[in-house]
């Protein structure tokens, strides 16, 4: 029975090993390889599903190291991990998007969602902590998320012409890094326009 | 140009690995095994080495058709040294904090 199930998800597993080498550079590619290959050494359910998480792990780390450091820029020819900026840039909105979401559909009368940030503010000391806390960690993750993937979109280079050096602006054009960065932009929007009111709007009326 | 490596308790059990058999091939299941690394951990450690000149790998050829090539990993000239000099001071380091009880 346990062998029926192993196939296709060691099948799985493999692929999403896959998928997670073609985020790092080239010349690190091999190593997701090297990790794949060794698959077929080892028997048994639990050690290969080991290993592959290990090496997912591995993977992931040296991937997002990568993007983090913008490594990718020192190899000449290197294509920027659009994909791993994109889906880093997505998971660093979520905080922001519950936040801000949740506050105005709570303008709009849906409570569900704003009910556990309202539990947690219901005590003073945790509310002091989220006022705090909260700013710094989700304008802190939009600017990661947008900066992120203006580095994998917009690069500043020399290069030769006839006559001299000159600077060159690359902008390439891919969807999921621009959605990511519009969506970062608005909920900055979105969030700074809320504070300003918060904090100066009563001094507007008077 | 190999560059500065972070000795972790991890790196020197992989580098004392590798000295006990320094001029053969390793691979990367072996050694996993030989030394309790998971997959996780050992692989950035191998990047690291890789990358710091400490070691060479390459591809075997498939000793059957069919069968994917398996990646290997010998120490360096560089490595070597490296790594008897990272077990040396690790070593000596152990000696000078052995607990008392062990030298009366």
């Amino acid at each position: 029975m346990l062998r029926f199930f192993f196939t296709p998800i060691r099948i799985k597993a493999q692929l999403l090993l896959m998928r997670a080498t073609n985020a790092l550079p080239q010349e690190q590619r091999e190593w997701g390889r090297a990790v794949i290959s060794e698959l077929n050494e080892i028997s048994g359910f639990w050690p290969s599903l080991e290993w592959i998480a290990g090496g997912m792990m591995a993977m992931s780390k040296a991937a997002l190291h990568n993007v983090l450091t913008c490594a990718w820029r020192k190899q000449p020819g290197q294509e920027p991990p659009y994909a791993t900026a994109a889906g880093i840039g997505f998971i660093l909105l979520l905080a922001p998007f519950y936040f801000v979401s949740a506050s105005l559909l709570n303008q709009w009368g849906i409570t569900w969602f704003f009910a556990p940030i309202e539990h947690w503010l219901s005590r003073p000391r945790q509310a002091v902590a989220f006022n705090i806390i909260s700013p710094v960690v989700l304008l802190g993750t939009l600017l990661c998320s947008v900066l992120l993937n203006l580095a994998t979109l917009v690069s500043v280079g020399r290069e030769e012409e006839a006559g001299g050096t000159v600077r060159v602006v690359k902008v390439r054009v891919r969807s999921w890094n621009l959605v990511a960065i519009v969506i970062g932009l608005l909920l900055t929007g979105v969030l700074l326009g809320y504070a300003f009111v918060e904090n100066f709007g009563t001094q507007v009326h008077l | 140009m190999g560059r500065t490596i972070r000795l972790s308790s991890q790196t020197r059990a992989l580098l004392s690995e590798f000295l006990e058999r320094a001029s053969q091939w390793r691979y990367g299941y072996d050694l996993s095994r030989d030394t309790d690394l998971k997959a996780g951990t050992l692989y950035p450690i191998l990047m690291r080495l890789s990358d710091a000149g400490w070691l060479e790998a390459r591809w075997e050829e498939p000793s059957s058709p069919g069968r994917p090539p398996r990646h290997m990993y010998r120490l360096t000239q560089d490595g070597r040294a490296g790594a008897r000099a990272a077990t040396k001071d690790a070593s000596a380091r152990a000696r000078s904090t052995r607990p008392i009880y062990n030298e009366v």
